[in-house]
Protein backbone atom coordinates (compact mmCIF):
# COMPACT_ATOMS: atom_id res chain seq x y z
CA UNK A 1 0.00 0.00 0.00
CA UNK A 2 1.35 3.37 -0.90
CA UNK A 3 1.19 5.74 1.98
CA UNK A 4 0.62 9.37 1.19
CA UNK A 5 1.81 11.25 4.21
CA UNK A 6 -0.07 14.33 5.29
CA UNK A 7 2.27 17.23 4.48
CA UNK A 8 1.95 18.47 8.05
CA UNK A 9 1.95 15.13 9.83
CA UNK A 10 4.61 14.40 12.37
CA UNK A 11 5.39 18.03 13.14
CA UNK A 12 3.78 17.67 16.56
CA UNK A 13 6.84 16.07 18.07
CA UNK A 14 9.11 18.80 16.72
CA UNK A 15 6.73 21.44 18.08
CA UNK A 16 6.64 19.74 21.46
CA UNK A 17 10.43 19.60 21.63
CA UNK A 18 10.85 23.21 20.50
CA UNK A 19 8.51 24.39 23.27
CA UNK A 20 11.61 24.39 25.46
CA UNK A 21 13.61 26.55 23.04
CA UNK A 22 13.06 30.29 23.66
CA UNK A 23 14.30 31.06 20.13
CA UNK A 24 11.16 29.54 18.62
CA UNK A 25 7.52 30.57 18.40
CA UNK A 26 6.64 27.13 19.85
CA UNK A 27 8.03 28.40 23.14
CA UNK A 28 6.05 31.66 22.92
CA UNK A 29 2.82 29.82 22.17
CA UNK A 30 3.39 27.41 25.05
CA UNK A 31 3.96 30.28 27.48
CA UNK A 32 0.98 32.19 26.08
CA UNK A 33 -1.25 29.16 26.55
CA UNK A 34 -0.08 28.86 30.16
CA UNK A 35 -0.62 32.56 30.82
CA UNK A 36 -4.07 32.63 29.24
CA UNK A 37 -5.22 29.10 30.07
CA UNK A 38 -5.70 28.12 26.42
CA UNK A 39 -5.82 24.44 25.49
CA UNK A 40 -4.05 23.01 22.44
CA UNK A 41 -7.44 22.37 20.88
CA UNK A 42 -8.52 25.98 21.26
CA UNK A 43 -5.29 27.58 20.15
CA UNK A 44 -6.07 27.61 16.39
CA UNK A 45 -9.41 29.33 17.09
CA UNK A 46 -7.74 31.90 19.32
CA UNK A 47 -5.16 32.61 16.61
CA UNK A 48 -7.82 32.51 13.90
CA UNK A 49 -6.00 29.99 11.74
CA UNK A 50 -5.94 26.31 10.80
CA UNK A 51 -4.42 23.77 13.23
CA UNK A 52 -1.88 22.79 10.56
CA UNK A 53 -0.75 26.38 10.33
CA UNK A 54 -0.33 26.62 14.10
CA UNK A 55 2.33 23.87 13.82
CA UNK A 56 3.92 25.82 11.00
CA UNK A 57 3.86 28.96 13.14
CA UNK A 58 5.39 27.14 16.11
CA UNK A 59 8.36 26.05 13.99
CA UNK A 60 9.24 29.63 13.02
CA UNK A 61 12.07 31.43 14.75
CA UNK A 62 10.78 33.91 17.29
CA UNK A 63 11.31 37.55 16.30
CA UNK A 64 13.09 39.60 18.92
CA UNK A 65 10.54 42.00 20.42
CA UNK A 66 13.29 44.60 20.92
CA UNK A 67 14.81 44.32 17.44
CA UNK A 68 14.39 47.04 14.84
CA UNK A 69 13.00 44.55 12.31
CA UNK A 70 10.43 43.10 14.73
CA UNK A 71 7.41 44.37 12.78
CA UNK A 72 8.78 43.06 9.47
CA UNK A 73 9.57 39.64 10.89
CA UNK A 74 6.15 39.39 12.53
CA UNK A 75 4.46 40.36 9.25
CA UNK A 76 6.40 37.69 7.34
CA UNK A 77 5.50 35.00 9.85
CA UNK A 78 1.88 36.18 10.05
CA UNK A 79 1.51 36.04 6.27
CA UNK A 80 3.12 32.60 6.10
CA UNK A 81 0.70 31.25 8.69
CA UNK A 82 -2.35 33.40 7.83
CA UNK A 83 -2.42 34.82 11.36
CA UNK A 84 -3.33 38.41 12.12
CA UNK A 85 -0.02 40.24 12.50
CA UNK A 86 -1.20 42.53 15.29
CA UNK A 87 -2.41 39.56 17.30
CA UNK A 88 0.88 37.73 16.74
CA UNK A 89 2.88 40.81 17.74
CA UNK A 90 0.75 41.15 20.89
CA UNK A 91 1.27 37.50 21.81
CA UNK A 92 5.05 37.76 21.42
CA UNK A 93 5.20 41.06 23.30
CA UNK A 94 3.00 39.78 26.12
CA UNK A 95 5.13 36.68 26.63
CA UNK A 96 8.38 38.66 26.38
CA UNK A 97 7.26 41.35 28.83
CA UNK A 98 5.85 38.92 31.37
CA UNK A 99 9.07 36.91 31.21
CA UNK A 100 11.17 40.06 31.60
CA UNK A 101 8.98 41.11 34.52
CA UNK A 102 9.27 37.72 36.13
CA UNK A 103 13.05 37.78 35.67
CA UNK A 104 13.38 41.28 37.09
CA UNK A 105 11.18 40.52 40.07
CA UNK A 106 13.18 37.35 40.65
CA UNK A 107 16.34 39.45 40.36
CA UNK A 108 14.86 42.01 42.76
CA UNK A 109 13.96 39.31 45.21
CA UNK A 110 17.46 37.85 45.05
CA UNK A 111 19.01 41.32 45.43
CA UNK A 112 16.80 42.00 48.44
CA UNK A 113 17.79 38.66 49.91
CA UNK A 114 21.47 39.52 49.34
CA UNK A 115 21.01 42.95 50.96
CA UNK A 116 19.33 41.35 53.92
CA UNK A 117 22.20 38.86 54.25
CA UNK A 118 24.74 41.69 54.06
CA UNK A 119 22.90 43.62 56.77
CA UNK A 120 23.24 40.70 59.06
CA UNK A 121 26.71 41.24 60.48
CA UNK A 122 28.36 38.80 62.88
CA UNK A 123 26.98 40.75 65.81
CA UNK A 124 23.54 40.66 64.29
CA UNK A 125 23.68 37.07 63.24
CA UNK A 126 20.84 35.09 64.55
CA UNK A 127 22.04 33.07 67.46
CA UNK A 128 22.07 29.35 66.96
CA UNK A 129 19.09 27.61 68.39
CA UNK A 130 19.51 27.33 72.12
CA UNK A 131 20.16 23.84 73.09
CA UNK A 132 17.50 22.41 75.19
CA UNK A 133 19.04 21.59 78.52
CA UNK A 134 17.45 18.23 78.36
CA UNK A 135 18.85 17.56 74.96
CA UNK A 136 16.93 16.12 72.12
CA UNK A 137 14.19 13.83 72.75
CA UNK B 1 14.92 20.80 -14.05
CA UNK B 2 12.99 17.79 -12.72
CA UNK B 3 10.77 17.82 -9.65
CA UNK B 4 13.38 16.07 -7.58
CA UNK B 5 16.14 18.46 -8.63
CA UNK B 6 13.86 21.35 -7.91
CA UNK B 7 13.07 20.07 -4.44
CA UNK B 8 16.72 19.50 -3.69
CA UNK B 9 17.47 23.02 -4.92
CA UNK B 10 14.73 24.27 -2.59
CA UNK B 11 16.42 22.42 0.27
CA UNK B 12 19.73 24.10 -0.52
CA UNK B 13 18.08 27.54 -0.71
CA UNK B 14 16.30 27.00 2.60
CA UNK B 15 19.57 25.90 4.18
CA UNK B 16 21.17 29.18 3.10
CA UNK B 17 18.17 31.08 4.48
CA UNK B 18 18.46 29.25 7.80
CA UNK B 19 22.13 30.19 8.03
CA UNK B 20 21.15 33.77 7.27
CA UNK B 21 18.77 33.81 10.25
CA UNK B 22 15.52 33.70 8.27
CA UNK B 23 12.58 33.27 10.66
CA UNK B 24 10.63 30.94 8.35
CA UNK B 25 13.47 28.73 7.13
CA UNK B 26 13.34 25.96 9.73
CA UNK B 27 9.57 25.70 9.50
CA UNK B 28 9.84 25.33 5.74
CA UNK B 29 12.64 22.76 5.99
CA UNK B 30 10.63 20.68 8.48
CA UNK B 31 7.53 20.87 6.31
CA UNK B 32 9.43 19.93 3.18
CA UNK B 33 11.52 17.07 4.54
CA UNK B 34 9.82 15.64 7.64
CA UNK B 35 6.87 13.86 5.98
CA UNK B 36 8.91 12.14 3.24
CA UNK B 37 11.65 11.16 5.68
CA UNK B 38 9.17 9.69 8.17
CA UNK B 39 7.32 7.99 5.32
CA UNK B 40 10.50 6.48 3.90
CA UNK B 41 11.76 5.27 7.29
CA UNK B 42 8.36 3.81 8.18
CA UNK B 43 8.33 1.87 4.94
CA UNK B 44 11.90 0.68 5.29
CA UNK B 45 11.49 -0.42 8.92
CA UNK B 46 7.99 -1.74 8.74
CA UNK B 47 7.72 -3.92 11.84
CA UNK B 48 9.01 -1.67 14.58
CA UNK B 49 7.95 -2.21 18.18
CA UNK B 50 6.94 1.44 18.33
CA UNK B 51 5.53 2.96 15.13
CA UNK B 52 6.51 6.44 16.33
CA UNK B 53 10.22 5.63 16.21
CA UNK B 54 10.72 6.99 12.66
CA UNK B 55 9.12 10.24 13.77
CA UNK B 56 11.45 10.49 16.79
CA UNK B 57 14.46 9.72 14.60
CA UNK B 58 13.55 12.38 12.03
CA UNK B 59 12.78 14.94 14.75
CA UNK B 60 16.20 14.16 16.27
CA UNK B 61 17.87 14.58 12.88
CA UNK B 62 16.15 17.91 12.24
CA UNK B 63 16.92 19.27 15.71
CA UNK B 64 20.56 18.17 15.48
CA UNK B 65 20.78 19.92 12.12
CA UNK B 66 19.10 23.00 13.60
CA UNK B 67 21.62 23.10 16.46
CA UNK B 68 24.56 23.22 14.02
CA UNK B 69 23.38 23.84 10.43
CA UNK B 70 26.89 24.85 9.37
CA UNK B 71 27.94 21.20 9.72
CA UNK B 72 25.96 20.43 6.58
CA UNK B 73 28.10 21.14 3.53
CA UNK B 74 25.90 21.57 0.41
CA UNK B 75 28.92 21.02 -1.84
CA UNK B 76 29.21 17.46 -0.53
CA UNK B 77 25.60 16.36 -0.76
CA UNK B 78 21.93 17.17 -0.54
CA UNK B 79 20.14 18.22 2.60
CA UNK B 80 17.59 15.44 2.22
CA UNK B 81 20.37 12.83 2.11
CA UNK B 82 22.12 14.45 5.07
CA UNK B 83 18.95 14.26 7.17
CA UNK B 84 18.16 10.78 5.88
CA UNK B 85 21.56 9.43 6.93
CA UNK B 86 21.22 11.00 10.39
CA UNK B 87 17.67 9.72 10.97
CA UNK B 88 18.47 6.29 9.51
CA UNK B 89 21.55 5.81 11.73
CA UNK B 90 19.61 6.99 14.76
CA UNK B 91 16.87 4.50 14.10
CA UNK B 92 19.35 1.66 13.44
CA UNK B 93 21.11 2.44 16.72
CA UNK B 94 17.80 2.35 18.51
CA UNK B 95 16.85 -0.97 16.95
CA UNK B 96 20.26 -2.42 17.74
CA UNK B 97 19.97 -1.32 21.38
CA UNK B 98 16.52 -2.84 21.55
CA UNK B 99 17.80 -6.07 19.98
CA UNK B 100 20.63 -6.33 22.54
CA UNK B 101 18.15 -5.71 25.32
CA UNK B 102 15.86 -8.45 24.04
CA UNK B 103 18.81 -10.77 23.51
CA UNK B 104 19.93 -10.28 27.13
CA UNK B 105 16.43 -10.97 28.36
CA UNK B 106 16.18 -14.24 26.49
CA UNK B 107 19.76 -15.49 26.87
CA UNK B 108 18.70 -18.54 28.84
CA UNK B 109 17.05 -19.77 25.70
CA UNK B 110 19.25 -19.73 22.63
CA UNK B 111 17.58 -17.59 20.06
CA UNK B 112 19.23 -16.89 16.80
CA UNK B 113 18.63 -13.28 16.09
CA UNK B 114 18.74 -12.10 12.57
CA UNK B 115 20.75 -8.98 11.87
CA UNK B 116 18.99 -5.66 12.29
CA UNK B 117 18.80 -5.06 8.56
CA UNK B 118 17.26 -8.43 7.85
CA UNK B 119 14.65 -8.09 10.56
CA UNK B 120 13.49 -4.65 9.75
CA UNK B 121 14.27 -3.64 6.25
CA UNK B 122 11.86 -4.29 3.47
CA UNK B 123 13.26 -5.85 0.39
CA UNK B 124 13.21 -3.86 -2.78
CA UNK B 125 12.83 -0.67 -0.85
CA UNK B 126 12.13 2.55 -2.65
CA UNK B 127 14.68 5.24 -3.16
CA UNK B 128 13.95 7.53 -0.20
CA UNK B 129 14.32 10.55 -2.45
CA UNK B 130 11.23 9.40 -4.34
CA UNK B 131 9.35 10.14 -1.15
CA UNK B 132 10.01 13.78 -1.75
CA UNK B 133 7.66 13.65 -4.66
CA UNK B 134 4.89 12.28 -2.48
CA UNK B 135 5.11 15.38 -0.34
CA UNK B 136 4.19 17.41 -3.38
CA UNK B 137 0.61 16.25 -3.29
CA UNK B 138 -2.06 18.87 -3.33
CA UNK B 139 -2.09 20.56 0.00
CA UNK B 140 -4.77 19.74 2.50
CA UNK B 141 -4.42 23.26 3.83
CA UNK B 142 -5.10 24.77 0.46
CA UNK B 143 -8.22 22.61 0.13
CA UNK B 144 -9.52 23.79 3.49
CA UNK B 145 -8.85 27.37 2.51
CA UNK B 146 -10.56 26.99 -0.83
CA UNK B 147 -13.71 26.07 1.10
CA UNK B 148 -13.69 29.53 2.62
CA UNK B 149 -12.06 31.67 -0.04
CA UNK B 150 -13.97 31.46 -3.29
CA UNK B 151 -12.39 34.28 -5.29
CA UNK B 152 -9.76 32.91 -7.66
CA UNK B 153 -7.29 35.78 -7.27
CA UNK B 154 -7.67 35.68 -3.48
CA UNK B 155 -6.85 31.98 -3.60
CA UNK B 156 -3.71 32.76 -5.57
CA UNK B 157 -2.77 35.40 -3.00
CA UNK B 158 -3.20 32.82 -0.21
CA UNK B 159 -1.07 30.37 -2.17
CA UNK B 160 1.75 32.89 -2.38
CA UNK B 161 1.42 33.70 1.33
CA UNK B 162 1.59 30.02 2.23
CA UNK B 163 4.65 29.66 0.01
CA UNK B 164 6.32 32.40 2.03
CA UNK B 165 6.57 34.77 -0.93
CA UNK B 166 7.50 38.22 0.32
CA UNK B 167 7.88 40.30 -2.82
CA UNK B 168 5.07 42.79 -3.33
CA UNK B 169 5.42 42.49 -7.11
CA UNK B 170 4.14 38.91 -7.14
CA UNK B 171 0.99 39.90 -5.27
CA UNK B 172 0.56 43.10 -7.22
CA UNK B 173 0.48 41.12 -10.44
CA UNK B 174 -2.32 38.87 -9.19
CA UNK B 175 -4.28 41.83 -7.87
CA UNK B 176 -3.70 43.67 -11.15
CA UNK B 177 -2.16 46.70 -9.46
CA UNK B 178 1.34 46.43 -10.93
CA UNK B 179 0.87 49.74 -12.75
CA UNK B 180 0.38 51.66 -9.48
CA UNK B 181 3.25 53.46 -7.72
CA UNK B 182 5.30 51.20 -5.44
CA UNK B 183 3.94 52.62 -2.16
CA UNK B 184 0.37 52.26 -3.35
CA UNK B 185 1.04 48.69 -4.48
CA UNK B 186 2.36 47.86 -1.04
CA UNK B 187 -0.68 49.35 0.65
CA UNK B 188 -3.11 47.58 -1.68
CA UNK B 189 -1.34 44.25 -1.24
CA UNK B 190 -1.38 44.63 2.52
CA UNK B 191 -5.06 45.52 2.46
CA UNK B 192 -5.84 42.45 0.36
CA UNK B 193 -3.86 40.16 2.66
CA UNK B 194 -5.58 41.57 5.75
CA UNK B 195 -8.99 41.24 4.13
CA UNK B 196 -8.31 37.60 3.26
CA UNK B 197 -7.07 36.84 6.77
CA UNK B 198 -10.23 38.35 8.28
CA UNK B 199 -12.39 36.31 5.89
CA UNK B 200 -10.48 33.18 6.90
CA UNK B 201 -10.86 33.91 10.59
CA UNK B 202 -14.60 34.36 10.10
CA UNK B 203 -14.82 31.22 7.99
CA UNK B 204 -12.91 29.16 10.54
CA UNK B 205 -14.92 30.41 13.49
CA UNK B 206 -17.24 27.64 14.69
CA UNK B 207 -20.84 28.46 13.87
CA UNK B 208 -22.85 29.28 16.95
CA UNK B 209 -25.84 27.03 17.47
CA UNK B 210 -29.14 28.79 17.79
Amino acid sequence: MTMHPNPMSGNEELVRRLKGNPDFVAYVLGRYQEQEGISDENLPAVLGTLPELVSRLALCRKPDADAANFATSVREIADYTLVDELLLADVIRQVSSLEALSKSSQHGFLAAARDRDNDVGPENEPSPPTEHPEGRK
Amino acid sequence: MGDLDQLNATGERLHRELLGGDALAFSKIAELFLPPLVGALSRKFHNLSDPHLPNHAVADALLTYLAAPQKFDPTRGKLFTYLWVAAHSDLLNHIEAERKHTSRKTNEKVVELRPVHAVNEKEGEQDPEKELLLAEQSSLIQLKINDIVSDESDRKVVELMLDGVRETAAYAEILAVSDKPSAEQKALVKRAKDRIKIALQRGLRPRESK
